[in-house]
């Protein structure tokens, strides 16, 4: 084999062992280099809107302290039973014969809170009928208007009776309460 | 005189020399070309540690991103959940208590007046849908809700019934306040005037409730309301 033919084979093995070094020792360590790179410049360019979020989350969390106030302090609670037993509790009044004369509850089906709305929501009416001095009947709804549950007054109808008594006339009252209430969803 | 070089080394020790000559460049050249393998290796793991740890740093504040951004996510869903809740509420509640209607028209009434009878509806407005179609245009939405009321009794004079329908009027509770009628009638021997008002507003509106300082008529603590 002449000299110059043994020359070629050592650059060939030469340029055969530095390339086989290069692709197993070199190239997976800058080509997985690369990819963090591209990695840390996504996450760079998510980290730009940063501050824009800090202030929407302040914003937002303003937004909704505001909202729970408004919750808390403004609206009254949707049970998820009518309790008319409970309402009628509350609301009965005795029966003295000089205040109240008489009164009376009933009780109607429950129906839709809305109509057309469709909305879990459901009211059940309570009638009461009362046969009273007109503070009593207006007593009778400040405080059902003033319970923690949503109580709704559909209808006022009160009727001045001076038959008996001229001058401190009783009141033929009849008051429509609606007990609203939102019945917990069945489960699967 | 010219000397002629003389070469006493035998052929065979001349081309091993050579041959040892050419070997020792190939060993340095292979030598060469290891080191500059071995560098290059060396660097490619120093640029690899670099970016792993540049990876960290930006992890640990993309971590803190997400970590907003899940909370805005939160507070975006809360929000809209309560703001649902406050519609609904508002869809379902009165925008007024009707025991407020009722003090503020008594608050109103003439020293001559006295009421006989007092209607008051909230609700759907009557006769837009009998209960049959309730189902069936469930698409329409929710009815608007109006509030409706009459009130009957007596008055000394004309002027005192007209002076209630005004002062109605005034408040602002109440779109519309009309008087139905207002005729004689004798109550207790003495000519007085008896009238019934009809009174009618819609509960789409907001109302603000104020407390007015004055002396509490026998029903209680009763205030007076107007319209926002």
């Amino acid at each position: 084999m002449s000299s110059s033919r043994h020359l070629g084979v050592a650059i060939l093995m030469l340029v055969l062992i530095v390339g086989l070094g290069g692709l197993l020792l070199v190239w997976p360590s800058y080509r997985e280099a690369g990819g963090i790179d591209l990695q840390i410049q996504e996450l760079r360019k998510k980290g730009e809107n940063y501050s824009l979020q800090s202030e929407e989350i302040t914003k937002l969390t303003t937004e909704l302290e505001a909202l729970n106030h408004r919750i808390d302090t403004g609206l009254k609670v949707i049970p998820d039973s009518s309790d008319i037993a409970g309402l009628m509790r509350v609301l009965s009044l005795p029966v003295d014969g000089v205040h109240v004369r008489d009164q009376t509850f009933t009780a109607g089906p429950a129906r839709e809170a809305v109509v057309g709305a469709k909305l879990a929501a459901q009211i059940q009416p309570l009638t009461v009928d009362m046969e009273a001095r007109f503070d009593a009947v207006f007593a009778l709804m400040r405080v059902a208007e003033s319970m923690d549950r949503l109580l709704r007054i559909s209808s006022v109808n009160i009727v001045c009776d001076r038959r008996q008594n001229e001058n401190q006339p009783y009141a033929k009252a009849s008051v429509v309460l609606e007990a609203v209430f939102e019945p917990p969803e069945e489960g699967p | 005189m010219k000397q002629r070089p003389i070469d006493l080394l035998p052929d065979t020790i001349r081309a091993r020399s050579q041959a040892g000559v050419v070997a020792g460049r190939y060993v340095v050249a292979v030598l060469i070309g290891v080191v500059l393998l071995g560098l290059t290796a060396t660097h490619s793991r120093l640029m690899l540690d670099l970016a792993r740890q540049r990876l960290r740093v930006a992890e640990e504040q993309a971590d803190i991103v997400l970590s907003a951004e899940a909370k805005a996510a939160y507070l975006r869903r809360t929000l809209r959940d309560s703001r649902y809740f406050i519609e609904r509420y508002e869809l379902i509640a009165l925008p007024i208590d009707l025991s407020r209607v009722v003090a503020t028209i008594i608050n109103v009434l003439p020293a001559s007046a006295t009421l006989d009878r007092i209607d008051i509806y909230a609700g759907v407005r009557r006769n837009t849908r009998s209960s049959r179609s309730t189902g069936d245009n469930d698409a329409d939405g929710p009815i608007p809700r109006v509030l409706t009321g009459e009130l009957s009794g007596f008055a000394a004079t004309d002027q005192d019934v007209a002076q209630l329908v005004a002062d109605l009027e005034s408040l602002g509770v109440f779109e519309q306040v009309s008087l139905d009628f207002s005729r004689t009638r004798s109550v207790r021997g003495h000519n007085a005037r008896e009238f019934r008002i009809s009174l009618r507003s819609s509960l789409s509106v907001r109302y603000e409730v104020a407390d007015i300082e004055q002396p509490a008529p026998p029903a209680g603590d009763l205030e007076r309301t107007h319209v926002e």
